[in-house]
């Protein structure tokens, strides 16, 4: 067998190889990181690339499996997750891991102990375990050699002091120079010696420790922390919280499962459920009042700037498409500015005093107007296209029958732009129900509705109401609940969506 | 229309030009005429306008035509082969597109992140990361768009160039995509605009350091706060950002109206 | 043998691509610090020198605007900062959710007047570096009002109405219609968020926000709404002030710049209270706090003793953000006319903000009440009979 090895195959595998190594070494790295998931993503992309672009003889999989590998590490996978967040109690207070939780309350328990002042260390490599030791005398007399894991008293004969009474060298050890300390920094901050009094020794800088007495201590084989002065037990509750029989709960919980909870609160709590049933109409509301209107200044502006009458039609044409082609970031900040109320430019203009945005219908009609701006251009386009294709013939046809412009518009022209346009239309629906932009740049969702905890505002739509349920600061986060509510907003598009599809005529080629 | 049309840009212009920088009460023509906005947002350090534009160009550019590049490869492969799993790969990437994106921008800092732990150009505050992922994005409704499309062509163009010799890859580019060049054309615009306005994950991945920003997320800077809005420069800045972008779609138009409905509906 | 032999050549050319590509972990030393937007260079500027001595890189990072900007979740995934710059009032959720450390032994306590280490602290310790304080002010057009900033309430609200009636203004004072700014209006009115006595509070679960006061006098608030002293429009850009349509308005250190830009003679002072005296507004100190997830704990310890609260540093980062400075050394030094020390001398009088970790939970619902005043939905002091109940009931 002959190897033909010209410059383009050459490329193509040095090209190739590389990034499946790339992926492979990213797959090794996750490893480390333990991230199990991601780990074997990159491992088995590697594996499948290098098999599908060296032996493999099948082509569709060639062309498809770049797009799959993306759609899965950015698209999927992060979906997974949310929907993995959504059955957990992710939320403000419950942010972090149970041993993460358990080892901050003891923490936070400590207290200066007795006036002790601060006690100067050293930090010393053991000769034998090549282990990092804190050196220190405490109380006077007694010298130590400690870290987090383990504690070893010093005879007064191993240290070595010099003229000026500062430690100069610990037999069995080798002391760390100035340089070499700061290098260590990080893992010294970490470590906590713990004497057998129950007091601990932590470190506050480079040269001093600091003596607590901790008034928790935790018993991992209980699982119970103990307030060594009440004595009062805390046993972990089913929230991802360390309580006490009297029902004290101590700060901070943890992030645990908890099951269906969230989904089940959007039902039985009232608090979330009376603003979700507010924002949930508006949503659907909002969908369809912009896909309707939308649709129907499009339909019209087609069917006026389709005439070859008309002189400028191009012109017009090309004033129509600017929203599109204005980044709607931008323009929908313009808008917000525009519609400042009583001296705005849009209050001025018609010498009304409207307080929009502040105002639970007006804002819901500013948002409406906003969002028609930045739609319209695009069903005006659908629409021209869906126009232009209707045949001249069966129009033509019709008019030689004698059939009156406005039956051949009822007639003929709108029934085929219906079929054409129907399963866009949808889809704009799906979109509208996803976009939050507008919604987020304009008014935020507000105004809040009254008397309910919680940032609901009359323009909120579901998917910002979640955006505000998990990062605004003001409700304080709660994750878990946004989790599950986008999973519930994902539903509702996906069976809007599935519906349009089924209506689409490419449909008809998939088979 | 037309007033509506064009409203808000009138006014962008108008309150570019105008000094004293308070879009809520601005007159049409504004009283006090200058550039000083423009000065403004040349000059201020930390908030590096054109080194903003660089940023939105390349992301935008590099990641539309990412997603042009994916989104046709397996449009062509979902419409000219026949293999098992198809009807399902062609629901799922639907689906897959509808579900809320905003949740995940903390799971993609995290993964990004651990990138950057690897590779640095892959990492925080670069570009690359954030371009392969809206390059993620790129099989959804675009990929079906170029299927419809795709599925126009009479599949005995491709039997004929097979005869001839022609392979797979030689099929696709010399025979398929220049067919299709305006489905492409106003697929990549549409994606380019969609990233030119995208600013949550943007921001999350590339950070809000003076330098990294995008027009986007640059320029929201200025009325970020909601005391000190600082609509002058803002808006001189959006004028800016805004011409080439219309520029390149006034170019463009011819297609937009062909390129919009035949894709979906196979013409 | 052909595909072996393209494979190990690919292997080959990739692995060594991948290796000169690939870098080692970040160097130790390094500590990134979260700051307000804006004040990145002040940070690098007046901490290099430190920074150099120390052999410390330091990586200063603008926050986002909001709360913890995604603290809470990069952190405990190792992604999060070592020192963050937040307001004190985040101080009890930051706590409750184990994402800081106590600062005890860190805080110099003589340097910093009582009132602002009261608002970094939260259940017996202390958890932030003060770094400045905030709070609103009443600025006066000097063109409308030539008297120059209002001594007593009747100044105030006759002013007002009287230049509103003559048409010169079109509303009294310009400012958002929420809990935050209205504070020193409640305030002087007998109502209060907590109980609390000279400054501090006394019972963080006795709720004051309809307190037997605020009850008798609310009709108040509804009245100056219909005078016009307030602008019922809750979208405040400062504008009518501004524009010199406005006798007066509430402005905070932020709004400095824009006031100046605008080019107006302006006065700032602290709010009169209608019982006489003064009426508080909430102080808001900005602090920086130490991660539990930092890896470099030692020496962000060091950089907040060494820098952070350090004179030099305090009045450099109080002329960047027009805030008052929170060590007493650095204050100091603030000239009492100097737009600083006016805010300074009326945030003397202020009350700090609560810092409870369910904060969250009091601004949404005092928050709502001023808008449902405010849009005319109810009656002040319905909205904050209302408000208070529900709050109660949430704070449990």
């Amino acid at each position: 067998m002959k190897v033909r090895l010209t410059r383009g195959t050459f490329l193509k595998y040095a090209f190739t190889y590389s990034i499946a190594l790339s992926l492979l070494f990213m797959g090794i790295r996750f490893l480390q990181s333990r991230s199990w998931f991601l780990s074997v993503f990159f491992t088995s992309s590697a594996c499948i690339l290098i098999y599908l672009y060296t032996f493999h003889k099948k082509v569709p999989a060639k062309y498809l499996v770049p797009g799959v590998l993306f759609l899965v590490l950015f698209q999927i996978y992060p979906s997974f997750y949310s929907g993995y967040v959504a059955f957990t109690n992710d939320s403000n207070g419950h942010e972090i891991s149970k041993s993460q939780a358990i080892s901050t309350i003891v923490e936070n328990s400590n207290v200066p102990f007795n006036n002790a002042g601060p006690v100067i260390f050293k930090v010393a490599i053991e000769n034998n375990s090549k282990k990092l030791f804190l050196i220190f005398e405490y109380p006077k007399n007694s010298w130590w050699a400690g870290n987090s894991s383990s504690l070893e008293q010093l005879q007064v004969s191993q240290i070595v002091k010099s003229s000026d009474s500062s430690i100069e060298k610990v037999h069995g050890f080798r002391l760390l120079n100035s340089n070499e300390t700061e290098a260590v920094s990080g893992d010294l901050g970490d470590i906590q010696v713990k004497l057998k009094s129950g007091l601990v020794l932590q470190a506050q800088d480079l040269q001093t420790l600091q003596v607590f007495k901790p008034s928790m201590v935790y018993f991992p084989a209980k699982d119970e922390l103990v307030n060594v002065e009440s004595g009062v037990r805390y046993h972990p509750n089913n929230n991802g919280q360390m309580v006490s029989q009297s029902g004290e709960a101590l700060f901070p919980g943890w992030k645990t499962t908890v099951g269906w909870r969230n989904f089940t609160s959007i039902i039985h709590n009232a608090d979330i459920r009376h603003p979700l049933l507010k924002v949930l109409a508006w949503t659907f509301l909002n969908a369809i009042i912009l896909v309707a209107l939308g649709f129907l200044m499009g339909l019209c502006l087609a069917l006026i700037f389709n005439s070859p009458l008309l002189y400028s039609r191009r012109i017009y044409r090309t004033i129509f498409i600017v929203p599109m082609a204005i980044p709607s970031v931008l323009s929908v900040l313009v808008w917000s500015g525009l519609f400042t109320a009583q001296t705005g430019v849009i209050d001025r203009i018609f010498h009304i005093s409207t307080p929009w945005l502040t105002d639970s219908l007006w804002a819901r009609v500013a948002v409406l107007i906003v969002e028609l701006w930045v739609t319209f251009p695009y069903m005006f386009l659908i629409c021209t296209g869906a126009i232009q294709a209707i045949p001249n013939e069966i129009i033509e046809a019709a008019e030689i029958d004698g059939a009156s412009p406005l039956k051949v518009f009822g007639l003929i022209k709108l029934p085929l732009v219906m079929r054409t346009v129907a399963p866009l239309l949808v889809a704009s629906g799906a979109m509208a129900l996803n976009n939050f932009g507008v919604i987020y740049l304009l008014t935020g969702g507000g105004p809040t509705f009254p008397n309910t905890n919680g940032n609901a505002g009359a323009t909120d739509i579901l998917i910002s109401y979640t955006y505000k349920l998990a990062f605004n600061s003001q409700e304080g986060s709660n994750y878990g609940l946004a989790s599950a509510l986008s999973i519930l907003n994902f539903i509702l598009i996906g069976l809007i969506s599935v519906y349009g599809l089924r209506r689409m005529k490419t449909m008809e080629g998939v088979n | 229309m037309a007033c509506f049309a064009l409203f808000p840009l009138v006014w962008m212009i108008s309150a570019a030009f105008d000094v004293t920088g308070q879009i809520s009460t601005q007159q049409l023509i504004p009283l006090h005429r200058g550039l000083a906005n423009f000065t403004q947002l040349f000059s201020n350090k930390e908030k590096p306008f054109f080194t903003w534009v660089r940023n939105s160009m390349v992301v935008a550019i590099c990641a539309a035509a990412m997603q042009t590049i994916i989104g046709a490869s397996a449009a062509y492969s979902l419409s000219r082969h026949r293999f098992r799993g198809r009807k399902l790969t062609l629901t799922t990437i639907l689906i897959v597109q509808m579900f809320p994106q905003l949740l995940a921008a903390t799971t993609l800092f995290l993964i990004i992140n651990t990138f950057g732990k690897t590779f640095v150009f892959l990492g925080l505050g670069h570009q690359l990361p954030l371009i392969l992922i809206f390059g993620g994005a790129a099989l959804g409704v675009n990929t079906w768009m170029l299927k419809g499309f795709f599925d126009t062509i009479p599949s005995e163009i491709d039997e004929a160039a097979t005869i001839d010799g022609a392979g797979h890859f030689l099929i696709f580019t010399r025979i398929i995509v220049p067919l299709a060049v305006p489905v492409f054309v106003v697929i990549s615009l549409l994606s380019f605009i969609g990233i030119l306005n995208e600013y949550l994950i943007t921001s999350v991945i590339l950070g809000l350091d003076g330098k990294n920003m995008t027009v986007a997320v640059g320029l929201q800077q200025f009325i970020y706060g909601q005391y000190g809005k600082n609509w002058g420069p803002f808006t001189a800045g959006a004028l800016l950002a805004t011409i080439p972008v219309l520029a390149l779609f006034m170019f463009l138009q011819k297609f937009l109206v062909s390129g919009l409905v035949s894709g979906s509906t196979k013409g | 043998m052909k595909k072996v032999l393209r494979l190990g050549l690919g292997l080959l050319v990739g692995s060594m691509m991948a290796a000169g590509l690939s870098v080692p972990a970040q160097a130790a030393g390094t500590l990134t610090i979260w700051v307000n937007s804006g004040e990145e260079s002040t940070y690098k500027v007046a901490s290099s020198a430190w920074a150099s001595k120390n052999h410390v890189t330091l990586n200063i990072v603008a926050k986002c605007g909001l709360g913890d900007c995604g603290m809470a979740k990069l952190a405990p995934a190792g992604a999060g900062p070592d020192l963050v710059e937040v307001t004190h009032d985040n101080t009890g959720s930051l706590v409750s959710s184990g994402l800081v450390v106590s600062l005890g032994q860190t805080v110099n306590k003589s340097l910093f007047p009582a009132s602002v280490l009261q608002g970094v602290s939260f259940k017996y310790s202390i958890w932030g570096v003060p770094l400045s304080v905030s709070n609103i002010a009443l600025a006066t057009n000097l063109s409308l009002v030539p008297s120059g900033a209002p001594k007593t309430w009747k100044d105030l609200e006759s002013t007002s109405t009287s230049l509103i009636s003559s048409g010169k203004a079109s509303v009294g004072v310009v400012t958002h219609l929420d809990g935050y700014f209205l504070q020193p209006f409640f305030d002087s009115l007998g109502g209060y968020v907590f109980q609390n006595k000279s400054g501090t509070y006394i019972n963080t679960k006795q709720v004051g926000l309809y307190s037997k006061a605020l009850a008798s006098n609310a009709s108040l608030m509804d009245k100056w709404l219909s005078e016009k002293l307030f602008d019922k429009s809750n979208t405040y850009d400062g504008s009518a002030f501004t524009n010199g349509k406005a006798p007066f308005a509430i402005v905070g250190p932020w709004s400095i710049d824009g006031l100046d830009k605008a080019g107006i003679k302006y006065d700032l002072s602290g709010i009169p209270s209608v019982n006489g005296g003064t009426a508080r507004a909430f102080s808001g100190v900005s602090a920086l706090y130490l991660s539990n997830f930092s890896k470099q704990k030692l020496i962000a310890r060091q950089f907040l003793s060494e820098v952070a609260q350090s004179a030099d540093f305090q009045t450099a980062l109080s002329s960047k953000n027009n805030s008052y400075p929170a060590s007493m050394a650095a204050a100091a030094n603030v000239d009492s006319n100097s737009v600083i020390g006016k805010f300074g001398a009326y945030g003397a009088q202020c009350i700090p903000m609560p810092n409870i970790a369910a904060m969250n939970t009091v601004w949404t619902y005092w928050n709502n009440a001023f808008a449902d005043w405010a849009s005319g939905k109810s009656k002040f002091g319905a909205a904050m009979q209302s408000a208070s109940k529900n709050l109660t009931a949430a704070l449990g």
